[in-house]
């Protein structure tokens, strides 16, 4: 009897606040509506990190003007695409939003994204204050995206290690052969195991492969992003160099090693001297080792190269909105709000001239990565994001040990051609 | 049940040693979640991983209340929850035991309908239930939130599995009596399936609890979040920091285990009422 | 006369039991009717918008293509499906049975008056409210190759343990590990509650039988609670098909984002290719294909269950 009564009350609370919430829920209206005579534009973005800043541009935007009223929402890290995806191809989602490289073309393709390029000529905004690279990035038949920031890679190296092992600290001018003999300097072997490696030559194309082979002279992905040529003897040249690190000199941690174990932490735990990162890592490098980390420019082979990457606003192809949006976007890619993000110190602000106040934010060499931009080539996409699965998969088995790197990478040109080309 | 009486000393030395290994195991990635939500950040990313952090932060707690609205998100977690739960349990109890008592035509055909429902992989899913909210216009609200997650085929199967125990001369004597078909299910053998009733309740107040990509999908303002989303918000794009990650994760835990200790006992007295028949 | 007036009864009489048919079945209707309908508008008819899509080769954008059967008969000479259903099979093939039978085990134990009892059911549920990445974390270091726990306790007894999720021949055993681990707290909880439902007086009147435990066990707690244990398998079988996120958390995901190689090539399950093709590679028309013979395997199988239930299931 007891349980039945309990049961009653459940139901009967539980309709009871059912009323509530729709009550209230009706209030908060719909969405891409006005309010108060003004445009909502939603805006999304995926950064914790960032979400400070993006409110703070948001704030100082409606302030500014008086017909828009700019709503920021942060949208979940790993799974913000897969969300974006759903929601544009429901003809729904934000007006404007956060893209990244990888994703752009696949977006782009399907026709979700605003083409910019009668806005850009008419309205005087010039993609010249913007690495170049970076809007080539976010470009098909037009200016799709305004930079938003970028990222270069870098070597991060700990100083501790290498005043123990009385090596000199990796200079501007270091080729891949100092590299590699300061990293066996700097491994300690005991019989068979390392307790300490020179270096950690991670399997991250970003940061570590694609760098590699534009120093040696080939291009991740051919300029019309229809083919790739990573069998030529450079290109093998690249891979076995970093090969030979794992499996020859034993100077980095084998593939298996760092499947098991995460090179980014081995590396703050002072267990290898060398990795090559990304600039996203200084702060939480700098957080875990403090002034016993530094960084430098990549070691240089035929020549010097880098990979550069970048975060893009972009307007929905479907906002009701058009004009805000570009209004919108246009206040993002201006000089104003490249200060008030490069004041965080989180990301190197796209607009050219703004980076100081990055550089400035760790006591660590970062200018290394803003110098890095004019060596560095753009991060690789194409059109069918499948093309970056045989890359994936070999480079995969190479470090793993199972196929040699110039099987690997004779693999990977034939398949990847052929996704490639299947494509326009 | 089995008294203790009817166990010798080498089993309950064997029970205890199997249930111990096993709990000890089971026990361990509470206990990393836990501690990570107390190390330095230079000590969460040591390798090997450090299981007691010699200096603990204690910072890690209130710098999650700094950053996200943590009451905001309780709040509309436990009302999700409960908005699905309580008419989940209801309802399934009703067609479960319309399931396995009443006759019908198609009886067999439609139930084979509901669990062929839970055949088909959420992930395809996704898509064309989002165009569904979009069609209603439920985006951002709670109805998006709790609506469709109170029809559930798993929770009718469940029951009715439960029924399809209980005896039928209990209903039998009750349809000479004349009884109404709602007072046999109400009166009589609800109450026989409260373990039942229980673990159903269990299950999706931890299904809601946890459930992460439709909440995600459907809603958009902060102000709709539920913990789940708001706790993987918490991760950066480029790092994250495992503590900040854990902490948030730990307290969104405790409710649930506090739920899941008052729900137990429950169903511990829930058992008397079995004794009546046989 | 009473040759006449028989027959009438019997009319009555079926007349009586007609109207009670009818009111029984109109009850019945009523009684399913808010699941169903509910389960109609929210997830049949999306079934359906899948289904329709499984013919057509949408990829997200404004236009559709309708293109027949062809996603399907590209299907068959997908080596990479193909070998993602065996290994779902595979997967399922271990699990779902050593998953049942630990908890089965489990279950019977804790429904003693043992000490600390409560504690042990907390406790084993415990993995069902853990955040998964602390899982992940805690099992990647127990696995560690190097410097895991597992290789440790091996090395003690003089073995070389492998990497257990760094060699393509033990990263899916590795995986299955975990998968029965962490299914025992889920199954416990259901077969618990089954358990709760026998009433004492089949054990009393055991008992002054004389019956041994064993006896008890496999004559009265086996045989009522299968129709829980059925339960317990059918989902746990399509759930099993339907594997994916433990599968997606211990694959080795290179920095770059992108996962491939030997080890994901013995890992990638049936719906860890669908999501792949779905929300990686936008073939939404392909993914729901795929989907959809997935379904056909878990129908066939799931009602072979159900026919095979009334060789061992005992209702009352």
């Amino acid at each position: 009897m007891k349980f039945r009564r309990l049961v009653i009350s459940c139901i009967a609370v539980f309709f009871a606040l059912g009323a509530a919430a729709c009550s209230s829920g009706g209030g908060s209206g719909g969405k891409g509506g006005k309010s108060g005579g003004k445009v909502d534009i939603v805006w999304w973005f995926p950064a914790k990190e960032q979400e400070a800043t993006m409110k703070k541009i948001a704030e100082e935007f409606n302030k500014k003007q008086d017909h828009i009223n700019l709503k920021p929402q942060l949208n979940a890290g790993a799974d913000y695409y897969t969300k974006l995806q759903t929601v544009l191809a429901a003809k729904n989602g934000p007006d404007v939003m956060w893209m990244n490289g990888p994703n752009f073309p696949k977006f782009q393709s399907k026709g979700f994204l605003m083409k910019l390029d009668n806005k850009v000529d008419t309205d005087g905004v010039s993609m010249t204050n913007y690495p170049e690279s970076l809007v080539k990035l976010y470009s098909k038949d037009g200016y799709y995206g305004i930079p938003k920031d970028y990222d270069t890679i870098g070597l991060f190296y700990n100083k501790e290690m290498f005043d123990k092992a009385g090596v000199p600290y990796p200079s501007d001018k270091w080729t891949w052969d100092d590299l590699r003999s300061a990293a066996l300097k700097l491994t300690v072997k005991s019989g068979k195991t390392a307790s300490q490696w020179g270096i950690a030559a991670h399997l991250s194309t970003q940061e570590v492969v694609y760098p590699f082979l534009v120093q040696n002279g080939v291009l991740p992905i051919a300029e019309d992003r229809k083919s790739l040529k990573y069998d030529s003897p450079e290109g093998i040249e690249a891979v076995q160099f970093l090969f030979d690190l794992m499996y020859k000199d034993g100077s980095s941690p084998d593939g298996q090693y760092m499947t098991d174990n995460d090179p980014l932490q081995l590396f703050q735990s002072g267990k290898v001297a060398m990795i090559m990162s990304g600039s996203w890592q200084a702060k939480p490098y700098y957080d875990a080792l403090k002034d016993k980390v530094d960084v430098q420019m990549l070691p240089s082979h035929m020549k010097s190269g880098n990979i550069i990457h970048g975060v893009a606003w972009v307007g929905n192809a479907n906002s009701k909105h058009p004009d805000e949006v570009w209004e919108v976007l246009k206040y993002l890619g201006s000089k104003e709000v490249a200060m008030l993000q490069a004041e965080t110190g989180t990301v190197i602000p796209a607009f050219n001239g703004t980076q100081d106040a990055w550089v400035k934010s760790m006591p660590l060499n970062l200018k290394i990565f803003i110098d890095s931009t004019s060596i560095a080539e753009p991060y690789p996409s194409a059109f069918d994001p499948e093309w970056e699965t045989p890359v994936n998969t070999h480079l995969t088995n190479i470090w793993l040990n199972k196929e040699t790197p110039s099987d690997g990478l004779k693999k990977i040109t034939e398949e990847s051609n052929k996704v490639l080309a299947a494509t326009n | 049940m089995v008294g203790e009486k009817g166990t010798n000393p080498v089993a309950r030395v064997v029970i205890h040693s199997v249930l111990i290994l096993g709990a000890l195991t089971m026990l361990l990635p509470f206990f990393w979640m836990i501690t990570t939500s107390f190390k330095t950040y230079a000590d969460s990313v040591q390798i090997p991983p450090v299981w007691f952090p010699a200096k603990p932060d204690f910072s890690w707690y209130p710098r999650i209340f700094e950053q996200v609205p943590f009451g905001r998100f309780y709040f509309n977690t436990i009302w999700v929850t409960v908005g699905r739960t309580v008419p989940q349990v209801f309802l399934c109890a009703m067609a479960a035991y319309g399931f396995a008592r009443l006759r019908f035509p198609g009886r067999t055909a439609i139930f084979i309908g509901v669990l062929a429902i839970l055949m088909v992989p959420s992930q395809v899913l996704l898509i064309p239930q989002y165009f569904e909210m979009v069609r209603f216009g439920w985006v951002d609200t709670y109805k998006a939130l709790i609506v469709p997650g109170i029809f559930s085929a798993y929770g009718t199967f469940l029951l009715r599995q439960f029924f399809l125990t209980l005896p039928k001369e209990l209903e039998e004597a009750a349809v000479i009596d004349g009884c109404h078909y709602w007072t046999i299910f109400w009166r009589i053998l609800l109450p026989l399936t409260v373990p039942a009733l229980a673990a159903l309740t269990f299950f999706v107040v931890l299904w809601s609890w946890n459930d992460f990509m439709w909440p995600m999908v459907v809603t958009n303002d902060e102000s709709m979040r539920v913990l789940s989303v708001g706790i993987n918000s918490l991760q950066g794009v480029y790092t994250s920091q495992q503590p900040l990650l854990m902490a948030g994760a730990v307290m969104a835990t405790i409710p649930l285990l506090v739920f899941f200790l008052v729900l137990q006992r429950f169903v511990i007295k829930g058992i008397s009422f079995s004794g009546i028949k046989g | 006369m009473s040759l006449a007036k028989e027959p009438q009864m019997m009319l009555t009489g079926s007349a009586v039991k007609s109207a009670l048919r009818t009111r029984e079945m109109l009850w019945g209707y009523f009684f399913i009717a808010p699941v169903v309908i509910g389960l109609f508008i929210f997830v049949v008819i999306p079934i359906i918008a899948s289904l329709v899509l499984s013919f057509s080769s949408w990829d997200g954008s404004s236009n559709m293509n309708f293109i027949g059967l062809d996603n399907f008969v590209k299907m068959f000479s997908d080596q990479v499906y193909l070998k993602a259903l065996r290994t779902t099979t595979v997967y399922t093939a271990i699990t779902v049975p050593a998953t049942i039978i630990l908890s089965v085990m489990v279950a019977v134990m804790l429904n003693r008056q043992i000490r600390g009892r409560d504690v042990y059911r907390l406790i084993f549920f415990l993995p069902s409210v853990t955040m998964p990445v602390a899982i992940a974390v805690v099992w990647k270091w127990m696995y560690n190759g190097s410097n895991g726990l597992i290789n440790y306790l091996l090395s003690l007894v003089g073995i070389d343990g492998p990497g257990w999720i760094t060699d393509e021949r033990f990263i899916l055993t590795s995986i299955m590990i975990i998968a029965i681990w962490g299914g025992i707290g889920y199954n416990m909880i259901i077969l618990l509650s089954g358990l709760q439902g026998i009433p004492d007086t089949y054990y009393e009147a055991a008992s002054l039988d004389g019956a041994t435990s064993w006896s008890r066990f496999a004559n009265i707690t086996v045989p009522l609670l299968t129709p829980a244990i059925f339960f317990v398998l059918v989902t746990s079988l399509i759930g099993a098909f339907q594997v994916f996120d433990l599968v997606f958390m211990l694959t080795p995901v290179t920095s770059g984002g992108g996962a491939g190689g030997v080890l994901q090539d013995a890992t990638r399950t049936a719906v860890f290719s669908i999501y792949q093709n779905g929300f990686t590679w936008f073939k939404i028309g392909y993914a729901s294909a795929q989907a959809w013979v997935l379904f056909v395997i878990i129908f066939l199988i799931t009602m072979l269950q159900m026919y095979l239930q009334k060789r061992w299931v005992h209702y009352e």
